[in-house]
């Protein structure tokens, strides 16, 4: 396989999971918005959610000017923002049609389909009503986007890079969410225990997409340390980083068997893993959860570049040097 | 031959219908308008989630654009395709048989046939490619040569196309989109499948692998990239292929050998299909400031370690200064006189024929040598006084850029329309391929020109396509 089919089919992967996490993050913002009195000032949960999609130091947004209509539009449809839905949207089906032959049929229709139907949903920015419709259809689409994969891509090369894509992203966009709402918007610690507090706990698990998924699998009230554990190091919930760094673990095995050749990164990628596997809750706490969470992303970031080298990712995925026509 | 008419509709002859349209004619009679319109939408719509598209950039609007679908095929009975095809693949061994020449013995110059500068001095003429001998002794592997219909047996070579033609994918996909929104039509058989020509063209680019190949090559599409206009058919060729399509970057040269780089390293290729135009494939070679192209990649053509189709330079071919040529040129290489004519055509540089032209220019079709796409021509009859003052004068400042023709009388093919089924002018584009032996699928491009009355099928200038059935 070229080495930039690989480069776009990882981001591909990466993107359309970046696209969903950026719609479940706005998923809790709206419910907790919902909920009566008690809970933060407006736009705190809309301010706390621009800065888990990454843009807490974007010059686009002014945290202490946030309004919900503004968060809206930057989080789905701003042109000037590179992780929102649109442009993860567009330069997803951008790469996929770079790479199109590298893609079933299925996959590519889907990609292009939902790009199409995204670009004519921009009018329903402004009615305030149609945000849990677009959040639907957002979680929709990349649902459909894994169906196609799981469906019709055969396992090999490609779909391997595609599912190590979307690993990395989510390690990445869970460790930024739990870091973010943890120790940047959490009371004083005499808050905890309170009914403030418990929405917290809520909101974190709303904007991760666990709140059933937690109460299933650990039949307890919600703590801090329950939310951590679950969120972190949980076996069960496809979400939390373990399983999605144990996930990356065993793809990567997966392109090694296909390839028949030992990754220059296997050993990068099997430290990570003995990392976030060899420890306990408490172990993560003591030692500080922020530090663990930073420390895991600098991981991840690593874990991606060096698959980049390893498969020799060199060319930009998407160049902007070919703009002009000179062939026919 | 006149603009006005009559225009030889290629359905009926006065209240008959031909034999070869009696199926279409059959099934216009039978379907409704308003059923004609709601499958031409659903076409659109397969067009558009299929993705088959040209990309316009830099004009506003939609980037991605549908070339129009129109649902009403265009027939070839059997015995006209049997004269076209060896028209066809007669003139593409002569074009090839010219190039070869040109950059060899030039026995043509040597025996007076064509001038030594309209070569020599054209810009088309590549000097790099002198003495170049490429496997097979073949230039050009792919050929669309352009055809119009003026009457029941008369038919014109408009112009060749000699270095990357492009439209092969339409011919394929406008098949698969009639075969599924009408599969009733193809249920007698009669119509000749075009599905076979990516294997022949995979089967024309292995035949001529290079010296320095050994197994079984590797081929590749080379492609600008997905700006270009046309990379939905550079993509779609590949897959048909089931070969890698690659741009510029993902080749690099080494000992004048061919390599991409693969997530397993680099793995030789053999075997080039670009769709980079000559000027931008390698920098070291021709332009230097080429983003696109390969470095060092001409060299490795020149040493045999890798075979491009078409080669370097076969533009010089398909020129419209040269054009002229061609029927005595297929009788100089071929012993044979040419089964498909060329337009009576004048030519500007020459003093006599530059009178003439310019003695009825609001007769004739007046074309830039060196254009194409339909941009920078002027059609006489259709054009108003101050027009055709000012054509005259970029004709009389350089005469040598300019060639006349008459305004030929395209045939109409039953087309539909928002108020029905209209005749509409049509043109047509086979796609010749020759590798150890020339061949042809039964079939082409047929290009409609939509709007009513209008000659110019381009779809830059609001022409669509049509499925073009070939009967058995």
């Amino acid at each position: 396989m070229l080495s930039r089919v690989a480069d776009s089919l990882f981001w591909i992967g990466r993107l359309i999971d970046r696209a969903e996490n950026i719609a479940r993050l706005a998923d809790a913002a709206r419910r907790i918005e919902a909920l009566p009195g008690e809970g933060p000032e407006p736009n705190t949960e809309w301010r706390s959610t621009l800065i888990s999609a990454g843009l807490r130091d974007s010059d686009l947004v002014d945290l202490d000017e946030v309004s919900r209509d503004f968060a809206v539009h930057t989080l789905f449809f701003e042109r000037q923002n590179p992780s929102s839905i649109y442009n993860c949207i567009t330069n997803a089906r951008e790469n996929a049609r770079a790479v199109r032959s590298d893609l079933t049929q299925d996959v590519w229709e889907t990609l292009n389909h939902g790009w199409r139907t995204y670009r004519d949903m921009e009018e329903w920015e402004h009615d305030r009503s149609a945000l849990a419709k677009l959040i639907d259809w957002m979680k929709g689409f990349s649902a459909q986007f894994r169906g196609a994969l799981n469906g019709t891509m055969l396992r090999n090369d490609g779909y391997y890079f595609m599912r190590l894509g979307q690993a990395v992203e989510r390690i990445d966009s869970m460790a930024r969410l739990i870091d973010v709402k943890y120790h940047v918007l959490l009371p004083r610690a005499d808050d905890v225990g309170s009914p403030s507090d418990r929405t917290q706990w809520q909101a974190l698990l709303y904007a991760a997409s666990a709140q059933k998924a937690y109460n299933f699998a650990t039949k307890s009230d919600l703590s801090a340390q329950g939310v951590a554990d679950f969120l972190v190091l949980s076996h069960q919930f496809p979400r939390s980083i373990r399983f999605n760094v144990n996930f990356l673990y065993q793809t990567l095995r997966q392109l090694e068997q296909h390839y028949d050749q030992r990754s220059d990164c296997h050993d990068l990628v099997a430290d990570f893993a003995w990392r976030i596997n060899g420890q306990s809750i408490e172990q993560v706490i003591a030692g500080g959860l922020h530090e663990f969470l930073t420390e895991t992303v600098e991981q991840n970031y690593a874990v991606a570049d060096a698959l980049s080298v390893s498969y020799g990712f060199g060319a930009p995925a998407v160049s902007s040097v070919d703009k002009d026509d000179h062939g026919q | 031959m006149g603009i006005g008419g009559p225009f030889f509709d290629e359905m009926r002859q006065g209240a008959d219908v031909r034999d070869c349209y009696q199926a279409v004619a059959e099934w216009l009679g039978r379907v409704g308008l308003s059923e004609l319109h709601i499958k031409r939408s659903e076409a659109e719509n397969l067009f558009r989630r299929i993705g088959i598209t040209f990309a316009v950039y830099g004009e506003g609007g939609d980037p991605e654009r549908l070339i129009p679908f129109d649902l009403v095929p265009r027939v070839f009975a059997a015995a006209e395709w049997e004269w076209i095809e060896r028209g066809v693949l007669q003139r593409t061994q002569a074009l090839n048989a010219f190039i070869g020449d040109v950059y060899g013995a030039r026995e043509a110059i040597k025996a007076g046939i064509v001038p030594a500068d309209l070569i020599l001095k054209n810009s088309a003429y590549l000097p790099q490619m002198a003495g170049v001998v490429p496997p097979g002794g073949v230039f050009t592997h792919i050929v669309g040569t352009d055809l119009v219909r003026t009457g029941e047996d008369e038919f014109f070579v408009l112009e060749d196309n000699c270095r990357t033609p492009s439209g092969v994918s339409y011919m394929l996909e406008n098949r698969q989109i009639m075969q599924r929104l009408f599969p009733e039509l193809f249920s007698t058989g009669r119509v000749r499948p075009v599905g076979d020509y990516p294997d022949l063209l995979r089967q024309t680019l292995a035949e001529l692998a290079p010296p320095k190949c050994s197994g079984t090559p590797t081929i590749v599409v080379l492609t600008p990239g997905h700006f270009n206009s046309a990379y939905y058919e550079h993509s779609f060729i590949a897959d048909e292929m089931g070969v890698q399509l690659v741009v510029g970057s993902d080749l690099y040269v080494e000992d004048n050998l061919v390599y991409m780089r693969t997530t397993l390293g680099p793995q030789r290729v053999d075997v080039i299909y670009r769709r980079i135009d000559d000027d931008f494939l390698d920098p070291l070679a021709f332009r230097p400031d080429s983003a696109l192209g390969v470095p060092g990649i001409f060299e490795a053509y020149k040493t045999g370690g890798v075979t491009l189709a078409n080669a370097p330079g076969t533009g010089i071919a398909d020129d419209k200064a040269i054009y002229h040529f061609i029927p005595e040129l297929i009788r100089f290489y071929l012993g044979e006189d040419a089964i498909l004519p060329n337009v009576p055509t004048l030519r500007c540089a020459l003093e006599e024929e530059r009178a003439e032209a310019l003695s009825k220019m609001e007769e004739l079709v007046f074309k830039e040598v060196h254009g194409s796409g339909g941009y920078g021509m002027l059609i006489g009859p259709k054009a108003t006084a101050d027009e055709i003052a000012a054509y005259r004068a970029r004709i009389e400042a350089d005469p040598a850029d300019f060639i006349a023709q008459p305004t030929l009388a395209l045939s109409t093919s039953p087309t539909l329309a928002e108020e029905g089924v209209v005749p509409r002018h049509i043109d047509f584009r086979p796609f010749a391929l020759l590798g150890s032996k020339p061949r042809l699928v039964p079939g082409g491009l047929t290009r409609v020109a939509l709007r009513e009355g209008s000659l110019v099928v381009n779809s830059s200038q609001g022409g669509g396509v049509k499925d073009t059935w070939v009967l058995r």
